[in-house]
């Protein structure tokens, strides 16, 4: 078996028995948060590592997929869990309305918008008492599963686990297919696609629905994990960011790339805070700002890209 | 301009403001002496910037280079927030005059000469660009970096003081700032958002353009401040920066700008 | 006519790039156009391509209006192009290249990687198939843009400086290359530089300076056109 292979084999194992080799509900709580970050950083990266179309706002769909099924919960106590299709869609829709207007010019226009947007969604909501105010919203508080409300991280990380199955299968299958091939020519160079008959224009935008409706599940999924969202939370910069990072640091435009970020960051980011104490936050922010210069200084492509490199070094020089 | 945007812009604002403050604290001097020193401080600090990461970044693929400035917002906001602490600060308001009462109408001091040295400043970057042989050259290393080169110009040279002079600027918008308003580190952010609206609504790379949508978006802000709520003033801000993405992508004045 | 352009101009500003040019190109000729640099030849393939909008004319397409065009219209309408300074997707294999071309005219995967597969063996490039396009050389990489454009079956194919900056060796493959192309039922227009290229290839030949046609006709009776000659000379003495 081929060394990238057996990697792959031996990731997936680990995954999968996780939390059944680790007993401390701390450990299997950073192994849900892993899960979710690999998620919301997958998601993002199909717009901004394989369209690249850099969303730093992007915390705007993950906020709109918590707080609408809470919001729901909140007002009916009614099952939240069923206003997740409906989450998605409405992400992909304000998608819509960010693309439509920005993809029609040069990129800075598009990451601009999505930081304003970004800021205005946090502010929005914080003054906005209907939508749960600065205070904001929380979930079902008895144990059900349906409700996905559930007592043990256990649970959450085995359907979280199935979720991100699904979606590298999804990713995996667009990677293959049409969309795959225009969304890398596109990044290559959009002239040269459009000269191809490549609708440019629309697969930037069907890109962006996708990421939006994704990371909007992702948000989901962390508001009823958590059972409790306010606008900073999930809203918030931080979030945006984190979403940036983990994708980049693995490696941005790659199938793995977020899934390896999101493994290497929370589990740090976890240490860190438990270390360091609450003051932490700011200083994350100095890491993750730092963490970026370098990686688009040095290594674009991320930790994978680096590997790559390596590698071709290495059978070149062999 | 230099077809790069900085997303870092506002920490510069920042950075200055701190200058100012420092500056005060430490030496206990006027806004004689920490208006130019921001403006040092804000050149060496672009320059830098410039060569260690932006002449690199710019070479790369495309979304790095949106990140990389952005990667620098964080790290100087937020490093400003741990040293400083989100604490507000103010500089006593006497030092540029403090208030004249003038015909009914309040007229601070600070806020005035603030707005003259703006405005003198931008009329001196305008003529820099349009009049002077470096402004030229900076115009003609943002069209065509290759071309440049090969009619003798450095573009790294060019680039450098292009970035410094920007900085430099920002950095006496900080200064200036610092005598009326209030010092932390979450100002630069603020202020970069409106600047970019500031750019869309005037029209990218059209310097009277943002001239003309600065005063506009001033006036939404405190008109939408004074009707509703000071909350509600940002929100229109932002509100205005998507419907003029929507309505009118080129700004006022802006050339008509397409895809590649 | 498969291809007409009447009364192009393309104004940047003041300046004229393109002034009144009207052309035509039958479905299987091969047509050179030639002439001093700065001439118009490349802003007049881009207003045929699409990149550019022309200021005043029309271009008319098997009898559809392509003016106001968007070149992936344009593209799926039948016409393709190649870049003077070739644009390949650097990032992505040679297949793969092909690939995103041969998607417009397939459904499935499948059937664009056996269109892809089949094009690749025709522009000579068999042997490098999985290599990224950024490692190809000049040739490689003109092959690469031919290929790819040839993946979306164009009815026209426009050619920019294609052979600009071959060796001699090279220079021959590509001519054999596009006969090749042309005996496939393609239309070519050319923009060229080296004559003897254009005398070798094209049937008919257009002569622009300054953005305007000055003359057209056989290869032979345009080399000896007085006008041609004094574009080029007279280039020459005041360049």
């Amino acid at each position: 078996m081929t060394k990238p292979r057996l990697a792959l084999l031996t990731g997936a194992i680990i995954f999968a028995i996780y939390p059944l080799i680790v007993s401390s509900t701390f450990g299997q709580r950073v192994g849900v948060l892993v899960l979710l970050a690999a998620l919301s950083g997958i998601a993002w990266n199909v717009i901004g590592g394989y369209a690249e179309q850099v969303s730093i706002g992007h915390a705007v769909f993950y906020g709109i997929g918590a707080y609408l099924p809470l919001l729901y919960y909140t007002r009916t106590q009614s099952n939240p869990v069923v206003m997740i299709p409906l989450a998605m869609a409405l992400a992909a829709l304000v998608a819509l309305a960010i693309g439509i207007p920005t993809f029609r010019l040069r990129g800075h226009y598009f990451s601009m918008a999505t930081l304003a947007l970004g800021q205005l969604f946090v502010l929005g909501v914080t003054i906005a008492p209907a939508l749960g105010g600065a205070s904001g919203l929380s979930g079902p508080v008895e144990q059900n599963p349906w409700e996905l409300s559930m007592r043990s991280p256990v649970p959450y990380y085995y359907v979280f686990l199935v979720a991100l199955a699904l979606m590298l299968a999804l990713v995996a299958w667009l990677e293959r297919h049409r969309v795959g091939f225009y969304l890398r020519a596109i990044q290559s160079s959009e002239r040269a696609a459009r000269s191809l008959g490549v609708p440019v224009y629309r697969y930037k935008l069907i890109a962006l629905m996708i990421s939006a409706a994704l990371t909007a599940l992702a948000g989901s999924f962390y508001a009823l994990f958590v059972g409790f969202v306010n606008p900073d939370s999930v809203f918030g910069l931080l979030v945006s960011v984190q979403m940036v990072i983990v994708a980049t640091l693995g490696g941005a435009g790659t199938l793995y790339g977020p899934l390896l970020g999101a493994a290497i960051l929370v589990p740090t980011q976890e240490w860190a805070n438990a270390t360091f104490g609450g003051g932490g936050t700011g200083l994350s922010y100095v890491i993750y700002g730092a963490v970026i210069m370098v990686l688009t200084r040095f290594e674009p492509g991320g930790l994978l890209g680096l590997w790559k490199r390596l590698r071709f070094r290495a059978a070149a020089s062999a | 301009m230099m077809n790069v945007l900085n997303f870092a812009h506002g920490e510069f604002v920042t950075l200055g403001m701190f200058t100012a403050l420092l500056a005060f604290s430490f030496w206990h001097t006027g806004p004689l002496v920490f208006v130019p020193l921001a403006a040092v401080v804000l050149f060496v600090v672009g320059q830098v910037v410039y060569y260690a990461l932006i002449r690199d970044v710019m070479r790369g693929p495309m979304f790095a280079q949106v990140l990389a400035t952005f990667g620098l917002l964080l790290f100087i906001r937020y490093m400003l927030f741990w040293i400083f602490s989100p604490n507000y600060r103010t500089l006593p308001s006497t030092l540029l005059g403090g208030t004249a009462h003038v015909d009914g109408l309040y007229l601070n001091y600070p806020k005035v000469i603030a707005a003259v040295v703006a405005v003198v400043l931008t009329a001196a970057v305008y003529y820099l660009l349009v009049r002077t042989q470096i402004g030229s050259q900076m115009l003609a290393v943002a069209e065509d970096r290759e071309a440049a080169r090969l009619m003798g110009i450095d573009p790294d040279r060019v680039q450098a003081l292009a970035w410094g002079i920007s900085a430099a600027c920002a950095g006496v918008a900080g200064a200036l700032l610092a005598t009326f308003y209030y010092i932390s580190p979450d100002v630069g952010g603020t202020f970069v958002l409106f600047a970019f609206v500031a750019v869309t609504l005037g029209g990218f790379g059209s310097v009277p353009g943002a001239m003309l949508a600065g005063p506009i978006i001033g006036l939404v802000q405190v008109a939408t401040a004074y009707y509703t709520s000071p909350e509600f003033a940002e929100i229109a801000v932002f509100t205005l920066f998507v419907l003029v993405l929507w309505v009118r992508p080129q700004g006022l004045l802006g050339r008509s700008i397409g895809g590649s | 006519m498969l291809l007409q352009a009447h009364n192009l101009s393309k104004l940047f500003g003041g300046l004229a790039a393109v002034s009144d040019v009207s052309i035509e190109v039958g479905p299987n000729e091969i047509v050179g156009l030639i002439g001093p640099n700065g001439a118009g030849k490349s802003t007049l393939f881009n207003c045929l391509a699409g990149d550019f909008r022309p200021t005043r004319g029309s271009i008319v397409f098997d009898g559809i209006d392509v003016t106001r065009a968007e070149p992936e219209r344009r593209a799926r309408l039948g016409i393709g192009r190649t870049y003077q300074i070739p644009l390949a997707f650097g990032r992505m294999s040679v297949i793969d290249n092909v690939v995103v071309g041969a998607y417009l005219r397939s459904r499935t995967r499948h059937d664009a990687l056996a269109r892809a597969e089949a094009i690749v063996d025709l522009v000579g490039l068999g042997e490098w198939r999985t290599a990224l396009g950024a490692t190809l050389g000049t040739l490689g990489r003109k092959r690469l843009e031919i290929a790819r454009a040839l993946a979306t079956e164009p009815r026209v194919l426009l050619l920019d400086e294609t052979l600009a900056g071959l060796t001699p060796v090279e220079t021959q493959e590509a001519i054999e290359l596009i006969r090749r192309l042309h005996a496939s039922g393609v239309a070519i227009v050319i923009v060229e530089h080296v004559m003897e290229v254009i005398m070798a290839l094209a049937q008919r030949v257009i002569v622009m300076d300054e953005g305007k046609v000055i003359a057209s006709g056989s290869a032979s009776d345009v080399v000896r056109d007085p006008r041609v000659k004094e574009a080029y000379l007279g280039r020459r003495a005041q360049g």
